[in-house]
């Protein structure tokens, strides 16, 4: 049921993103997803593993939904984000940041709230740091990114 | 956060020099445009990071990295040796110039040569198996190979339609 329900959400997700006139280069999609993942993996294990502030609930149906999370979810989050935030200047850019951040630390909290997630010694804080380093990360690699392709790739 | 290792030994060594090869290999003279290059690498490493956070991880955990079951600082230094794999396989694809069944017999070797690095690397305990096995490798990089090949023929066409476009 739960699997199917968060399965569901992320395609009609999915969809509207794939419907959604985007200003970003599909390349730079691709580039922000993928660093998305490089941050989510390490930051995820560093959390559950080596810091035991979370632990990833044994069961089956979680196990895959925290994956989910990682590969869809959150990468599908932030580069929605940027790509809002490009359309804006300075002010409503921080909003729109801001917002992402919440939104994110949000989802981890559901995931907390549903299960997938057990929580040892976490607190919303330490939340909001991760997903403020792991926005902050791939922010700045995606404008180095863009500067390739735009600058010296001549897109 | 990230631990050491607890002994600085072979696997360790094994990781600087293939970090330093990595280094050097992308020092050459290059072949695709700086864009598709990032994506090639950044691939070559996303791969690998998921599926050694997916299964070689709590409750899973099919397989370790290097000393110990936490995540060291060898184990993110590891990911800087996969990008000239991923590299080096588009390379002499594009370089051969092949198509249709040469291309399969192409995915095939490039897998045999994964298992066989895969080997030297348990053998030096990069990787320590707790239920995984080297049979399960050779299926894994074939699909792997031929997502490398699909994704780099998508960009590369993306790219140069978006250059044709363009001009």
């Amino acid at each position: 049921m739960i699997l199917s329900a968060f399965w569901s959400f992320y395609i009609i997700l999915l969809i509207s993103f794939c419907l959604y006139k985007k200003r970003l280069h599909l390349f730079e999609i691709i580039f922000i997803w993928m660093i998305v993942w490089l941050v989510t993996h390490s930051v995820s294990t560093i959390i559950t593993i080596n810091l035991g502030y979370l632990k990833i609930s044994e069961q089956p149906k979680h196990f895959w939904l925290h994956l989910y999370n990682r590969i869809i979810l959150y990468p599908l989050i932030i580069v929605w984000f940027i790509d809002i935030q490009s359309r804006f200047k300075y002010k409503a850019k921080i909003i729109i940041i801001f917002s992402s951040i919440i939104l994110l630390t949000l989802v981890e909290y559901i995931s907390i709230w549903k299960g997938v997630l057990i929580n040892k010694n976490w607190n919303v804080w330490y939340s909001l740091i991760e997903w403020i380093f792991a926005f902050v990360f791939v922010y700045l690699s995606w404008f180095w990114y863009r500067r390739t392709l735009w600058r010296k790739d001549g897109l | 956060m990230l631990d050491f290792p607890t002994q600085f030994d072979t696997n360790e060594w094994c990781i600087i020099l293939l970090t330093l090869f990595n280094i050097i290999l992308f020092r050459l003279p290059k072949r695709f445009p700086n864009a598709i290059t990032v994506l090639i690498i950044l691939l070559s490493i996303s791969i690998a990071k998921t599926i050694d956070h997916t299964i070689a991880v709590f409750p899973v955990d099919h397989y370790d990295l290097n000393d110990t079951k936490r995540y060291e600082l060898f184990d993110l230094l590891l990911y800087a040796c996969y990008p000239p794999f991923g590299y080096l396989c588009v390379y002499f694809y594009i370089r051969l110039k092949k198509s249709g069944l040469f291309v399969l017999l192409y995915i095939i070797i490039w897998a045999f040569f994964a298992v066989i690095f895969e080997y030297f690397l348990v053998k030096i305990h990069v990787f320590k198996y707790n239920g995984w096995s080297i049979f399960y490798s050779f299926p894994t990089y074939l699909i792997v190979i031929f997502i490398y090949l699909i994704f780099f023929k998508f960009v590369l066409n993306f790219y140069e339609k978006t250059i044709s476009r363009e001009n």
